[in-house]
């Protein structure tokens, strides 16, 4: 399966683009594509998006197709032809007081 | 003579824009000018009300100070003083200079972009985050860090009420106790509808107390004023806490055990004792004399007070400790503190216990909820200290201890359950509890809200946030960080300002040293006036106002009345943008353009907005403002609500259910009375700090409520005897509104808007008279400010209060910048870490100052 990876927002000084194909050869988890794409980008990468703990940081959403994921350990579901659309943003603040 | 005829004759319905509050308009407009703005009866926010600047924002339109073209600086020197020499330029020419410069800081490290602004821009600034946000910026602010913002109250807002505001609940509230915020009067969130509310509410019999340094436009409206010295509410409100379980044994023992962590186990380490297995916090059942989890299924009954042995360890319930801990907090201990007498802290709590009626209950919509009458209000007076987060969780006990949180007659989050509209469902949040039970906001202004904290890491932002993950909005830490990045292991510095509509130079502290951190940075304003934060612009372009601009539903979480009706509102132009004046929205959406940004733009847009099928936006095509805006619209409130309709009928309103407004006794999201994760965060900041190399003083990450002396109460000099306080005006909104004429006239008519209220025992030991001109000297900055003596018994003694936030002296504001209009308070405040308030990164708004009779008396 080809998974293509969006990259939105207060990432951009880690990765060199904003979009990446992963092909996989099995279904993964959405934590095991992070991992991929952190191993191309390093560990930078992997800070930004996880707490030390392994969890997605509070600022940090991933889409799996139009769906937002709940679970780090949810699957890459096969959305058509055999490849997947994974968006993940990187969010700041909006307002103060 | 020939008479005109009205070719046109229209009232149009938008909202005001002039403050933080969204206020329901119907502007008349006669053959294509405006003449007159009133308040719409229709909207259930203001309900027909409109203060002073509602009223007179037809002059601001016309203002002959506006800037109506693009300018670019000539004069390369950047001072408070430094006249940029502005030069006209065409639309053409600014907009490709700040596409060059934005391209080429995106492609080296899009974090040297910083946007700023400010909460009057609230429309506007939460679009132009999704242009920073697709960017890829995480830098932001809001000067509202410096003399607006209630910054640590937001945080218990979130921990708390799982709102960003709160209010009393209008309709069945019968003890108001009021630590110096605005409500009732001209500012503060809902402005001119909770005005009349808190009106009519004294009328059917609540009681208002004003706990206040100074007898303020709320205060004077409230049944008792209670003077008290600055900064140390905190100690007023644990004397409160110490009669209400020490001498009165008043509590909400129901609420409680329910509703809050007050029955969790604590261990001798300070934290939550929990179950081998699944790791919950543990609470102890007195009936089958066994700790489970507070989830467990069966449990007969919670324990509040007494020590258990439990895996180990001696644990006792947080509601134990808590009530321990306030035993040596005695009336006669404030006294000296806060200047009120230990008799009054007394007779008022009295007043509070017997008027909260603890197990009581009310009957509506079918459905019997506690009734608890009382309700504690504070914001910026209270809060705005060093002490901040401590004052905050003091004050906020005394509502949750008698169990007045989020249920009728008690303190209501603005507003933390939504079930949306009828039709659609939309817009819907619903406060959630985490792991350990306790309170998760089901929206956020903000984003993501500070609980569940983020985890602590070296800041990647100018703002420290990253490393102080608790600041619920605008961070105090940002200028300090940005004059010297280097310092806090920050890899870059800030190279560009986004800048839209603050006047942050005069709104947070010392101008001086603001000026020196913004000085070398290339900053594009969108202006309405030459401000002096303009003088800092390379590029100003002229911003539609409110009046001339649409936006994407004006309204948001606490705009909306705490009670009644949900009601969303268009704001929408009046009239066509004079001269060249032009939306941001508009200029952000031909950046996005420009920049090659669309994809990442519409992405962040669907996700922000929330847009829902049929409606998000499809990178494929691009839309206009216009077609954005209706598709919010649409996505919030179906197909049949979009912006023709929203233009013609102004708003959209439905009744609001009992269980949305009451959502607490309904919810199994708990509230902390015991901050058991500040420790071991304040822990981990600490440490990190140190790592970066920087020393910060994290001990007031607590479980529980002190009272610490601020800088002020221990920064003293000869002479300096006396404390400097700001607080806000009805008729003027920050900085901006200083050149409206019939604004000017209307805080001339007030001797304290543009003087300086002094106590009259004080001024007579000083030789000054009503009207003298005096000066004031800050202790911290050494700067001296001027005003005339506005003498009054409603002022404490060892203070001076400062309205608004005049003194303006752009060359640009003619109106403003003449002599005696006010005073710009910020000069007094300094610049630094020492003065922050270290977990919420609040910036202390109180100085010890010395006043004198001027010399020169004109």
């Amino acid at each position: 399966m080809k998974v293509n990876v969006h990259f939105y927002g207060f990432v951009r000084d880690v990765v060199d683009t904003s979009r990446i194909a992963i092909e996989t050869s099995q279904d993964i988890s959405v934590r095991e594509l992070l991992d991929l794409a952190a191993k191309r980008f390093g560990e930078a990468l992997r800070e930004r998006l996880l707490s030390g703990s392994g969890e997605l940081q509070a600022n940090v959403r991933v889409f799996v197709g139009e769906h937002e994921t709940a679970s780090l350990e949810a699957p890459i579901i096969d959305g058509q032809n055999g490849s997947a659309e994974v968006k993940v943003f990187v969010l700041s603040a909006t307002a103060g007081g | 003579m020939q008479a005109t005829m009205a070719q046109e004759d229209v009232w149009i319905p938008t909202t005001c824009g002039l403050c933080y509050s969204v206020c329901a308009l119907k502007v008349h407009r006669v053959n294509g000018t405006v003449v007159k703005i009133e308040g719409n009866p229709d909207s259930a926010t203001n309900r027909g009300r409109l203060c002073p600047r509602g009223v007179s924002g037809i002059m601001s339109l016309y203002d002959p100070n506006r800037v109506n073209v693009p300018l670019k600086r000539t004069n390369p020197q950047k001072g408070l003083d430094i006249d940029p020499g502005w030069t006209e330029i065409t639309w053409e020419e600014a907009l490709d200079t700040i596409a060059e410069r934005l391209k080429k800081i995106r492609q080296e490290d899009p974090r040297k972009l910083l946007l700023t602004g400010t909460v009057t821009t609230q429309d506007e600034v939460p679009f132009s985050r999704i242009f920073t946000m697709a960017y890829g910026t995480p830098n932001g602010w809001n000067s509202g860090a410096g003399n607006h913002c209630g910054t640590a109250e937001h945080l218990f807002g979130a921990l708390l009420h799982a709102s960003w505001a709160k209010q009393p609940d209008p309709d069945y509230c019968r003890y108001l106790l009021n630590f110096g915020t605005s409500i009732g009067s001209g500012s503060y969130y809902c402005v001119t509808g909770m005005a009349q509310r808190i009106a009519d509410a004294r009328l059917r019999g609540m009681k208002h107390v004003a706990i206040d340094p100074f007898l303020s436009p709320s205060a004077e409206k409230a049944d008792e004023w209670i003077p008290i010295l600055p900064g140390t509410d905190g100690a007023a409100a644990m004397a409160m806490l110490h009669v209400l379980l020490h001498e009165l044994n008043v509590y909400d023992s129901e609420y409680l055990k329910h509703h809050t962590n007050a029955p969790y186990l604590i261990g001798d380490d300070g934290l939550y004792v929990r179950d081998t297995k699944e790791k919950l916090p543990l609470v102890w059942d007195p009936i089958d004399s066994g700790a489970k989890s507070f989830r467990a299924p069966g449990i007969k009954d919670f324990a509040l007070e007494g020590a258990y042995s439990v895996e180990g360890v001696c644990a006792r319930p947080a509601f134990a400790l808590l009530k321990e801990h306030l035993k040596p907090f005695t009336p006669e201990w404030a006294e000296p503190i806060t200047t009120m007498p230990a008799a009054t802290i007394r007779r008022i709590s009295k007043e509070f216990a017997d008027e909260a009626r603890i197990g009581s209950t009310i009957v509506l919509d079918g459905k019997v909820l506690p009734y608890r009458p009382v309700a504690v209000m504070y914001f910026k007076g209270a809060q705005g200290h060093k002490n901040a987060l401590l004052t905050c969780m003091a004050l906020e006990l005394l509502t949750e201890i008698v169990g007045a949180s989020n249920v009728p007659g008690g303190l209501l989050g603005m507003n933390s359950r939504s079930l949306g509209h009828p039709e659609t469902g939309q817009p819907s949040w619903t406060p959630k509890s985490d792991r350990d039970g306790l309170m998760i906001p089901g929206h956020w202004p903000n984003v993501f809200p500070p609980y569940p904290p983020k985890e602590v890491k070296a800041t990647e932002t100018i703002d420290l946030k990253g490393l102080i993950p608790t600041c619920p909005g605008s961070s105090g830490a940002l200028p300090v960080v940005m004059a010297d990045p280097q310092r806090f292991g920050v890899p870059y510095q800030i190279e560009m300002n986004f800048h839209i509509g603050s006047n942050y130079v005069m709104t947070f502290a010392d101008p001086k040293a603001i000026a020196e951190v913004f000085k070398n940075v290339f900053q594009v304003s969108f202006s309405l006036f030459l401000d002096e934060a303009t003088y800092f612009s390379d590029i100003v372009m002229p911003a539609a106002s409110y009046l001339e601009r649409l936006s994407h539903t004006a309204d948001w979480m606490s705009s909306n009345a705490p009670v009644g009706e949900w009601c969303y509102h268009i704001r929408q132009p009046v009239v066509k943008p004079i001269a060249q004046r032009r939306s941001v929205c508009e200029i952000l959406l031909e950046l996005v353009e420009r920049l090659e940004m669309r994809e990442e733009f519409y992405a962040f847009g669907n996700l922000v907005l929330e847009l829902k099928e049929p409606y998000r936006l499809d990178s494929a095509r691009h839309y206009s403002w216009e077609e954005i805006v209706d598709h919010r619209y649409r996505s919030l409130f179906g197909a049949e609500h979009g912006l023709e309709w929203f233009k013609q009928n102004g708003l959209i309103k439905w009744p609001k259910k009992a269980e949305e407004v009451y959502w607490k006794p309904l919810s199994e999201a708990r509230a902390p009375i015991y901050f058991e994760w500040f420790k071991s965060l304040g822990d981990r900041v600490k440490t990190n700090a140190q790592e970066i190399g920087i020393k910060l003083d994290t001990s007031a990450f607590q479980p529980l409520p002190e009272w610490r002396p601020c800088r002020a109460h221990t920064e003293n000099g000869a002479g300096y005897d006396l404390y400097a306080i700001y607080y806000k005006l009805p008729m003027q909104t920050f900085s901006g509104t200083y050149n409206n004429p019939w604004l000017d006239e209307a805080s001339q008519i007030n001797r304290f808007a543009y003087g300086v209220a002094i106590n009259a025992a004080t001024a007579q030991s000083k030789d000054i008279r009503d009207g003298d001109w005096i000066e004031i000297t800050s202790v911290s900055t050494g700067n001296t400010i001027r005003g005339r003596a506005a003498v009054t018994e409603g002022v404490h003694p060892e203070v001076i209060a400062i309205a608004g936030c005049g003194g303006h002296w752009s060359k640009y504001l003619t109106n403003a910048s003449q002599e005696g209009k006010g005073l710009c308070f910020e000069w007094l405040m300094p610049v630094g870490l020492d003065n922050l308030d270290i977990p919420s990164l609040t910036q202390d708004q109180c100085v010890k100052v010395q006043v004198a009779k001027a010399r020169v008396q004109a």
